[in-house]
């Protein structure tokens, strides 16, 4: 078995994740790590697949091909090796943020936390009331303090006019 | 409370700066605090199913907040209308994830995890100390609006982005 990473969009309708996933069950793939969601009317996936050993991606891809032109997807198979992470992820964080909408408000911020190697692990935004909410969890580098990143996010985020919170992701004990 | 003409505050919506602003402790309970206090009860009773308000919503930096759930069905538990100076939880205990709206974000409503029980201590406006222990939805509306007096919205308590909801439909994409 071999990874291959899959991404797919298009206007949402029912019948996409099964369209998608009958054909690869069909070959003999696993699925391990997926998300999917709908943004505004697009429904958006994003899958890892463990592949049998002589499907390429591009063999892949040319079997969904049907599919995604039935269902009107833009779908892209790319190798995936090398997928699992190392044991160092350490230190997780949530980043929230929130305020009047304009443009730049993830770029100002992720540009800061890649300027002080914060790495972003999932980012999901949302936008109600012209009021867009961007939450990011994240994991801090050794050497960088929460209170440290917190302090240059501040008046960054001032700047905007947007709220930032920083607070540790650590799980509840129950 | 008096009987003089109801007066209905303009509810305050962010993103106005004074809803970020930590509140100022009451020293004493005089005719303006019990002014404020007589217009967070008449403002929100004029919010159809509002069950509480803070002083800071209505522009006021002072930590005053009304709860009332009695007649709001997730209410099981119930002391009638709360009007709390200086409300402070001094013991929590339990936690729930609820869905959540807020006056000052009109168009939003979000899940947010609160304390299932809460004991707090306050003031009353007969200037007399109350222990208020609760669980439920009125505790849950009692955090809501206590965390109002520090500046605090359900935009700072959502777990994540993708458990905030726009009340309405999006009209950003014509839908």
């Amino acid at each position: 078995m071999h990874e291959l990473a899959l991404t797919a969009i298009g206007k949402d309708r029912p019948g996409i994740v099964a369209g998608v996933t009958k054909v690869l069950f069909e070959l003999g793939c696993n699925l391990s790590d997926c998300s999917m969601t709908l943004l505004g009317g697009q429904f958006a996936m994003i899958m890892l697949i463990e592949a049998p050993d002589g499907l390429s991606a591009s063999d892949l891809q040319h079997s969904l091909e049907p599919t995604a032109s039935r269902m009107a997807l833009s779908i892209t198979v790319t190798d995936a090796t090398d997928s699992t992470r190392g044991p160092e992820h350490l230190r997780p964080y949530v980043i929230s943020l929130y305020g009047s909408d304009h443009p730049g408000i993830v770029y100002t911020i992720s540009n800061e936390l890649a300027s002080q190697h914060v790495n972003i692990t999932d980012l999901v935004s949302r936008i109600a009331g012209g009021i867009y909410t961007v939450m990011l969890d994240v994991e801090l580098p050794p050497g960088l303090d929460a209170s440290t990143l917190d302090a240059r996010l501040r008046p960054i985020a001032a700047e905007m006019g947007v709220e930032v919170t920083l607070r540790t992701a650590e799980p509840d004990e129950l | 409370m008096s009987s003089s003409a109801p007066v209905i505050r303009k509810v305050l919506v962010y993103p106005d700066p004074r809803l970020k602003q930590p509140a100022a402790h009451v020293e004493r309970v005089d005719d303006t605090v019990r002014s404020v206090a007589q217009d967070l009860v008449d403002t929100m009773a004029a919010h159809n199913r509002c069950v509480g308000i803070a002083a800071p919503q209505i522009g006021v930096l002072l930590r005053i907040i009304v709860v009332d759930v009695s007649s709001h069905p997730k209410a099981e538990e119930s002391h009638g209308r709360l009007v709390l100076i200086n409300p402070r939880i001094s013991d929590s205990e339990g936690s729930a994830i609820g869905r959540e709206g807020c006056l000052s974000l009109p168009e939003i409503t979000a899940n947010v995890k609160r304390a299932e029980r809460i004991t707090l201590k306050a003031v009353c406006l007969d200037q007399k100390n109350l222990d208020v222990s609760t669980s439920g939805f009125e505790a849950r509306a009692l955090q809501h609006e206590i965390d109002h007096l520090d500046g605090i919205l359900i935009l700072d308590r959502a777990a994540s982005a993708a458990e905030i909801f726009p009340r309405v439909k999006s009209t950003k994409k014509g839908q």
